[in-house]
């Protein structure tokens, strides 16, 4: 019977400690695509290059995108989806043109 | 700390003088009952007898304190006990169990169940998608959700602020304000909840105008040997993979119980067959608690930690109606990242510590509460900062006594409560606020044989400060709200008919978020104004029951007016801030809230294994002051559930059937709304569900929902009003597996 008690509290401890134990999400790198976003009736998006030209824009660079003064500089006119043009010039919150804001949140996907 | 604790339970030991309290259980025929349930209500301890019928409890049972005996196909018994009584305990065998249906001598934390319109609702993890939505099949609860991840429960109507939740005697403040923060813990280690609906429920505050929830820890056992259980659940909808675990034990006094849970969930899945976007969630929880009985003194210790990480879907900038589903969707899961958390999400971390004293002595029993409820909401849109980040701590002091006099019994009090609001961000959208509540109160309930009544008069100071010097926010508010609270109601039996009327009066005062919300809500894609010139809210309710069952059929018929004045409410205004249509808080003078539900329960005598169950809901909704309706009103309904058990069945046991049953909603259309929601169509739901008991300790439930895939978005969904309803799940499965031991 002790035998059987002591197997309970192993499986309880296991149980627990797995249950408070760190996500593995603690320890990577933050990154996320993100975009230009024009809040009219239905949202306008343009999708957006980080520094380097890649899509992720990561930890730092990420901050900076989702700040309350961030500005970016679109150098070649954009086309939202829906083939809406964004021409060159500087766009987000810390810009002339704050009715723009960039968003990096995720969103549905009907590729895959 | 540790060795005072450790010091504290040697001694308690040392001074604990054994003695046993013996009993026997028969049937009307003399002959021994095993496995009867035998649960010390006063002591929250749950004894079995054995197969000689006996049980056995390691010390004395107070004197007038209450033992109630449950056993499946007998009539249930409660009794108080006296020391010089013989305890031979005979049940009597039913011909059908109609238990859910008239008064039984069952034990209520809420009351007196014969004398208050007091609901129950077993919470069984095998037989359920979720607690809220296994709630929600009682006669007018209905609940506002967005999938498995964010679910809340509503009472005739009314939810939020007006329905107070309380968790083993502590009550949950976790900014259920909003229709997208959940209930904020899950069904583990709970054996049931109690349910009042409307505001009789004078002990557990004047607040709860719509109703109050009481769930309730399955009771210590008293048994050497270790009991417990490991169980897991799975869907097809949004590959939901849920595992609990639970140990039970007593002995020489001292009682634990200890559980512990995992849940991991995708995106639910539409009927069209596209996932819902960040419909997907995290919930983690741990809880243990320790009691210890010295003669007539009881002491008992909780601990609950629950952390929960849903998805807020559905989310748009812009106006919700004018989005496209497609836009909130996902044609398929990436089960690499599909687990994973998105933005935007909430962070929920609870921790409750309770500690419990209760001491019984003739006919008196003192009970001394004290709990501390921690709750940290994190509302995260943006990837590296959240948009808030609130803490909010709630105290609850509650000395009670009860003083049984022949028929009358007198239950007094206090209910101390201090709240306390602090924002960790800069950002915020409802300011740093504080609260001290007391509310003494004093309830008469006397009994005599077929007539009862009770009478309860509580009376409310609470003080509310908001001090917030912020960039956001410049208050400086001292307010006091104070007022009288009563409940008064009768019963009377007469041969299978009983009756009971009830009366109570109450009020709510404003919320600090109803008084100084500023700021963007992503869970409700809006932009939220308070108004602090709000007053008390006022409600009278009425409710009528009558009930008449005999061997085979059951019904009950409860009509219910309530009448809201000064009633809190939010409405849209032509206005647009950070891109978010603006909602101001308001009051409308006079609202009616007026319903009757209906319950039948038939066994045919041809055939007694198959129970049927059926309740009508209906609830009309009247705002003086506007031509629309009031918001998230649910519609009426119609519900059905049959089971057939196979029990008695060899030939068919033998295949490990249990039993079958099929479950059937049918929601009206809901044609009254307020302004910013609009009409939604009737629709029909049906669930099946069955039962499979491989031995005694091995169950399995496999369910399939939403059977002929309808495609429909309740009236009270949290995105019934995004791209003109988002749907609930389309067809899914179910397997649950439960193990005990």
């Amino acid at each position: 019977m002790k035998k059987v008690n002591y197997l309970v509290m192993g499986v309880a401890f296991l149980a627990i400690s797995s249950m408070t134990s760190c996500s593995k999400d603690d320890d990577a790198e933050l990154c996320h695509e993100c975009h230009i976003a024009l809040l009219d009736k239905s949202e306008t998006k343009w999708e957006i290059l980080n520094a380097s030209g890649g899509e992720d824009f990561c930890e730092d660079e990420l901050r900076d995108a989702e700040s309350s003064s961030a500005v970016y500089t679109v150098t070649d006119t954009l086309y939202s989806s829906d083939g809406i043009p964004l021409p060159p010039g500087e766009y987000g919150p810390g810009s002339a043109n704050s009715q723009y804001e960039i968003h990096c949140e995720d969103d549905g996907d009907h590729d895959h | 700390m540790k060795k005072l604790l450790f010091s504290s339970l040697i001694v308690m030991n040392v001074f604990t003088i054994y003695s046993q309290t013996k009993g026997i259980i028969l049937d009307d025929n003399n002959k021994p009952i095993n496995q009867v349930d035998i649960y010390l209500s006063d002591q929250n301890i749950l004894l079995y007898s054995d197969g000689n019928g006996e049980f056995v409890t390691e010390s004395d049972i107070a004197n007038n304190s209450y033992i109630n005996f449950y056993k499946n196909g007998y009539s249930t018994k409660k009794i108080k006990y006296t020391s010089n009584m013989t305890l031979e305990i005979v049940l009597n065998k039913l011909h059908v169990s109609l238990d859910e249906v008239g008064i039984s001598s069952t034990h209520n934390k809420l009351g007196n169940s014969k004398l208050t319109n007091i609901e129950k609702k077993s919470l069984n993890f095998l037989e359920s998608n979720s607690m809220v939505e296994s709630i929600s099949q009682l006669n007018g609860v209905d609940m506002i959700s967005s999938g498995l991840g964010i679910q809340k429960v509503v009472v005739r109507g009314l939810s939020g602020m007006r329905v107070v939740t309380y968790l083993n005697g502590m009550q949950i403040n976790n900014q259920q304000w909003a229709n997208d923060h959940g209930i904020g813990f899950t069904d583990l280690g709970l054996n049931e909840v109690e349910l009042i609906k409307g505001s009789s429920a004078l002990k557990y505050g004047s607040e709860a105008i719509g109703g109050v929830l009481y769930f309730k820890d399955h009771p210590f056992v008293d048994s050497k040997k270790i009991k417990g259980f490991l169980s897991t659940k799975f869907n097809n909808s949004s590959y939901l993979s849920s595992n609990q675990f639970g140990i039970k034990w007593g002995e020489k006094n001292f009682y634990f119980n200890l559980y512990g849970q995992y849940a991991i969930s995708s995106d639910y899945r539409l009927p069209n067959s596209w996932y819902l976007f960040n419909s997907r969630f995290k919930q983690n929880a741990i809880k243990f608690s320790l009691a210890h009985r010295l003669k007539n003194w009881q002491n008992i210790f909780r601990y609950h930690r629950h952390t929960e990480a849903p998805g807020i879907p559905g989310h748009i900038h812009g106006d919700p109606q004018e989005s496209n589903l497609i836009d909130l969707t996902s044609s398929s899961l990436d089960f690499s990242t599909d687990y994973d958390t998105s933005r935007p999400n909430q962070v929920v971390n609870n921790q409750l510590i309770i500690y419990e004293s209760i001491f019984l002595q003739n006919n008196l029993k003192f009970n001394l509460y004290v709990g501390h409820f921690i709750n940290n909401l994190q509302e995260w849109e943006k990837w590296t900062k959240p948009a808030f980040d609130i803490d909010l701590s709630n105290t609850q002091i509650s000395p009670s006594v009860r003083y049984n006099l022949g028929s009358i019994t007198v239950n007094f009090g206090s209910q101390i409560t201090i709240l306390n609001n602090k924002n960790n961000e800069i950002d915020r959208l409802v300011p740093d606020a504080s609260s001290f509540n007391v509310g003494p109160y004093f309830i008469v309930d006397y009994e005599k044989d077929d007539f009862g009544f009770n009478s309860g008069i509580r009376y409310d100071y609470k003080n509310l400060k908001v001090n917030d010097q912020s960039e956001k926010f410049n208050i400086n508010y001292d307010q006091v709200f104070s007022n009288t609270s009563l409940s008064t109601g009768f019963y009377y039996k007469f041969i299978d008919h009983i009756l009971r009327f009830t009366y109570s009066g109450a009020y709510r005062a404003p919320h600090f978020s109803e008084l100084f919300s500023d700021g963007v809500h992503h869970g409700t894609n809006r932009y939220e104004i308070g108004d602090n010139q709000l007053k008390i809210e006022y409600a009278n309710q009425f409710d009528f029951k009558y009930q008449w069952s005999n061997e085979h059929i059951g019904i009950v018929l409860n009509p219910f007016a309530q009448y809201i004045s000064d009633f809190i409410s939010i409405t849209p205004i032509d206005s647009i801030q950070d891109s978010y249509k603006v909602y101001n808080y308001t009051q409308y003078e006079k609202v009616e809230i007026k319903g009757v539900e209906f319950n039948l329960h038939y066994h045919p005598h041809q055939l007694h294994n198959l129970h049927i169950e059926q309740s009508y809901s209906f609830l009309h909704t009247k705002n003086k002051d506007d031509v629309y309706g009031l918001a998230l009103v649910p519609a009426n309904s119609i519900k059905t559930k049959v089971l057939f058990d196979f029990n008695k069945y060899e030939k068919i046991i033998k295949y490990k059937f249990d039993y079958i049953s099929i479950y059937h909603v049918y929601k009206f259309q809901q044609n009254s709304y307020a302004e910013y929601e609009s009409l939604t169509p009737e629709y029909n739901v049906i669930n099946l569900q069955l039962g499979l008991k491989f031995n005694d300790k091995l169950h399995c439930v496999l369910s399939l929902n939403n059977l002929f895939n309808e495609v429909y978005s309740p009236h009270i969904s949290r995105v019934r009003g995004v791209a003109g309803g988002v749907p609930n799940p389309g067809r899914f499965f179910n397997i649950n597996l439960k193990y005990e031991f």
